[in-house]
């Protein structure tokens, strides 16, 4: 709420406009906040904003949390077998952000999702663009919108497995994303293709299967291809 | 097909004519984004349901997916 009301009205976004902001503007901006945060209070904010600022540009030398996850490994019973899922979620952000869940194990698509969620150190051209996160600082100084939070849509859409399933078994054609097998000649009707897709927002995917037949079942019509 | 939450989708080939087939799964995201991916899958050979595989077969012609 406070992040909202200093950047729409005082286009405050960072910790350099935060510590530099007029207190009188601040506090006015801030009228509709219940309880309404008073001047001593404002001026603690830009007090610590300048002091974060300080250390900031102290202390660039140092190793840096540049984003951190909470991943989850789960697993559950599905008719007798283990159904497996890692869940993350990228911690220490603000606004909490939602979290993310690929099926299986397989760290792959995990870890491309993670390095997505980076910004590199070019990406951020000085302290004042990448506030420190106030939850993390512990600080009662509202939230301030980072300019660089990241590149959310950078990670690539996968169909990551793919696997046939006729009325006698199941055949993984596509694992971690890779062709693994080709299906067996002898598909027994009916047959099914379940596939999973990673690296977006699952309720935003569709997807079909697209193809044409290359000839017609043990049929002497010459192929298309 | 809209994808599950869990990020998987499954469909019917119950409908694909019988014989070989060459078959690419797209997928895309609904969004601003746009994103597209596409995987080739190994050639798929469907058979008629419940027919026997060792009697004759009458020719069909190719159809679409």
């Amino acid at each position: 709420m406070h992040r909202r009301a200093l950047a729409g009205k005082l286009k405050i976004t960072s910790l350099r406009g935060l510590a530099d902001a007029d207190q009188r503007a601040v506090y006015t901006a801030l009228g509709n906040i219940r309880p309404r945060p008073s001047l001593a209070r404002i001026a603690t904010w830009q007090a610590d904003a300048r002091s974060r600022l300080n250390v900031a540009a102290i202390d660039r030398s140092d190793w840096h949390t540049a984003a951190s996850f909470a991943v989850i490994f789960a697993q559950r019973q599905v008719g007798g077998a283990w159904e497996h899922r890692v869940e993350a979620e990228r911690t220490e952000v603000e606004p909490a952000a939602e979290s993310r869940q690929w099926p299986g194990w397989d760290c792959g698509p995990l870890g491309r999702w993670m390095l997505g969620q980076l910004s590199s150190p070019d990406d951020q051209p000085d302290a004042e663009a990448s506030p420190a996160s106030p939850a993390r600082a512990g600080s009662a100084a509202p939230p301030v919108a980072s300019a660089a939070p990241g590149h959310p849509a950078r990670a690539d859409l996968r169909i990551d497995s793919a696997t046939l399933i006729d009325a006698r078994h199941e055949h993984s054609l596509i694992k971690a994303g890779r062709v693994i097998a080709a299906p067996p000649g002898d598909l027994t009707p009916p047959v099914r293709l379940r596939f999973t897709v990673t690296g977006a927002d699952p309720a935003r995917i569709c997807g079909r299967p697209c193809g044409s037949a290359v000839r017609p079942d043990r049929a002497g019509v010459p192929t298309t291809r | 097909m809209i994808v599950s939450p869990t990020g998987q989708a499954e469909f019917d080939l119950s409908s694909v004519p019988p014989g070989v087939h060459d078959v690419r799964l797209l997928a895309w995201a609904a969004d601003t984004s746009a994103t597209l991916t596409a995987a080739v899958l190994p050639t798929l050979t469907l058979h008629e349901a419940g027919l026997d595989r060792d009697a004759e077969v009458t020719p069909r012609p190719a159809g679409k997916l």
